[in-house]
């Protein structure tokens, strides 16, 4: 027989093991962040349907709006990490060679093939909802670029981390406007190599060019080699990240940069949980020797490493071979997830081919 | 009361009671997680009660009671047997028929009973307030879950009384 002091002792000896409050907070504060953003969006959604239904029942007032010139929408759905609207035009030539999104922020490199390969044009899309102020933008020269209202600024302050493999902060050309949606959209060319040692005249026709190819398209689902299924509560996506380089999926889970450009940096910041890439096979791709064997994940060979790639603060790392892909996930922060929860990821994950976008699926299954 | 006063002091119990309750480490931190993430939202209502505690702690418990009927979420545990944190605190296979391997196994409404009245000390009244039962369904939860755990009837005739 047990008396209730053993189940005193138990109670105590349980409670004892309780996990440590060190970063709950932040998982907290991330929630309340969600919550309150479908209930936005949920409000939002009340709203557009409102203002249809006004658009349709006063016509002649729509139609006044237009006479005008496009007038800044109001209303945003909300948007979500894996969803993205800034894109190029399919006509003008250009395309999309990388795109990242982040909760309020979206960004593309886009390349012409025609056009000079010394410089990545890149395009920048503040939500209206990221609080971007246009006034340094609206010091400089007020043009016309394709019958809309635009700025021109000569010497645009980009930070460092705004350009891959430039450390310093640059002040370059850049075009911007706001597009009818009240999304604000900045253009300039990131020189692909180094600025200062070699620097080139400016070509301002070439960036109004590849200002005028960039458009805001209707909210579509990111794809990628990946596409995670379910996540664990209290990590939910923050930032996505495609392209056809070398690393072909970027997904920070949990976490919330600050400042908010420094998803732009395209990589983990304080508060990521997980971090998950996938690359095309390759001599970059070794599994460590370090590693070891694991049981498959969704049937595709996989392995798992206590060091966490890239950051001594893990909790380790799962490396998964799937359709000429290598797929790392990481449990980026120890106190903000664990190797269950990186193999729960990977096992709800399906995996596609890397050399063939065709068969690519969204980052995020819906 | 602020939010981060409130956590700030009742935090580490919170996660405490959640690991009586569930029995998990992950499941306890994703419990409160979730719940003071809700708190939070609503904060302005919550910081206002006389007893912003009580009140949380009885969402955590509807939580867990909810959790315990909706998730079960099946987990394929690494090869690699030990990895920090993830051992399990109730290990299944040894302790089956001991007290801790009887406990773990009781439905979630006892084990929330057992836990409110022998961990947290709340009387059964209260207790039926924070479940949102009556104080005699309070009472047939614990005197099942008493017997199931094989608790010496001398033992508990003797708490009564200093109840």
């Amino acid at each position: 027989m047990n008396t209730l002091d053993d189940l005193r002792r138990i109670f105590d000896e349980d409670a004892s093991a309780a996990p440590d409050p060190v970063g709950v907070m932040a998982a907290v504060e991330q929630g309340a962040t969600r919550i309150r953003r479908r209930r936005r969006a949920a409000v939002a959604t009340c709203a557009a349907v409102l203002v249809a239904a006004v658009a349709v029942a006063v016509p002649v007032i729509t139609q006044r709006h237009r006479a005008d010139g496009p007038a800044p929408a109001t209303v945003q759905i909300e948007r979500g990490p894996h969803q993205v609207t800034l894109g190029v035009d399919g006509q003008s030539g250009y395309a999309v060679t990388s795109q990242a999104s982040y909760e309020n922020l979206q960004r593309i490199l886009f390349r012409n093939a025609t056009e000079s390969k010394r410089f990545i044009a890149s395009a920048i899309a503040y939500d209206p909802s990221s609080g971007f102020d246009p006034s340094l933008l609206r010091r400089g020269e007020r043009i016309d670029l394709s019958g809309h209202e635009a700025w021109y600024v000569g010497n645009y302050p980009f930070g460092g981390y705004m350009m891959e493999g430039h450390r310093n902060s640059l002040d370059i050309p850049a075009v911007g406007w706001r597009d009818p949606t009240g999304t604000w959209i900045l253009v300039f060319e990131m020189p692909n190599f180094d600025y200062r040692e070699d620097p080139e005249d400016p070509d301002r026709a070439r960036l109004l060019r590849d200002a005028q190819a960039v458009r805001i398209e209707a909210m579509h689902e990111m794809t990628a080699p990946i596409s995670l299924g379910p996540l664990p509560t209290g990590i939910p996506p923050v930032s996505t990240a495609s392209s056809d380089r070398r690393t072909q999926a970027t997904v920070l889970l949990g976490g919330k940069p600050s400042p908010l450009d420094a998803a732009w940096a395209w990589g983990p910041t304080k508060g990521t949980a997980v971090m998950i890439e996938a690359r095309p096979d390759g001599p970059n791709t070794k599994i460590p020797a370090k590693a070891t064997r694991v049981a498959p994940v969704a049937g595709y060979p996989a392995w798992f490493t206590k060091e966490t790639s890239g950051t001594a603060l893990g909790n380790g790392s799962l490396w998964v071979r799937a359709h000429g892909c290598t797929i790392t996930f990481s449990a980026w922060d120890r106190d903000l997830a664990t190797a269950k929860q990186v193999r729960e990821i990977a096992e709800a994950t399906t995996y596609a081919d890397c050399d063939n976008t065709a068969t690519w699926g969204p980052i995020i299954r819906p | 009361m602020r939010f981060e006063e409130f956590t700030a002091a009742r935090l580490p119990a919170l996660l405490r009671y959640a690991m009586l309750l569930s029995g998990d480490r992950e499941q306890a931190r994703d419990l409160v997680q979730d719940v003071l993430a809700r708190a939070l939202v609503k904060w302005g209502r919550i910081g206002g009660l006389e007893e912003p505690y009580a009140y949380v702690r009885r969402m955590v418990t509807n939580e867990f009671l909810s959790w315990r009927r909706r998730r079960r979420v099946p987990t394929v545990p690494l090869e690699e047997a030990s990895i920090p944190g993830l051992e399990p605190v109730v290990p299944d296979h040894e302790d089956r028929d001991d007290l801790r391997g009887m406990l773990a196994r009781l439905p979630g409404q006892q084990r929330a009973v057992l836990v409110l009245r022998y961990y947290e000390d709340l009387s059964d009244d209260e207790i039926a307030t924070a479940l949102g039962c009556r104080v005699g369904t309070v009472r047939g939860y614990a005197s099942r879950a008493l017997a199931t755990l094989r608790i010496e009837l001398a033992t508990i005739a003797n708490e009564e009384a200093n109840r």
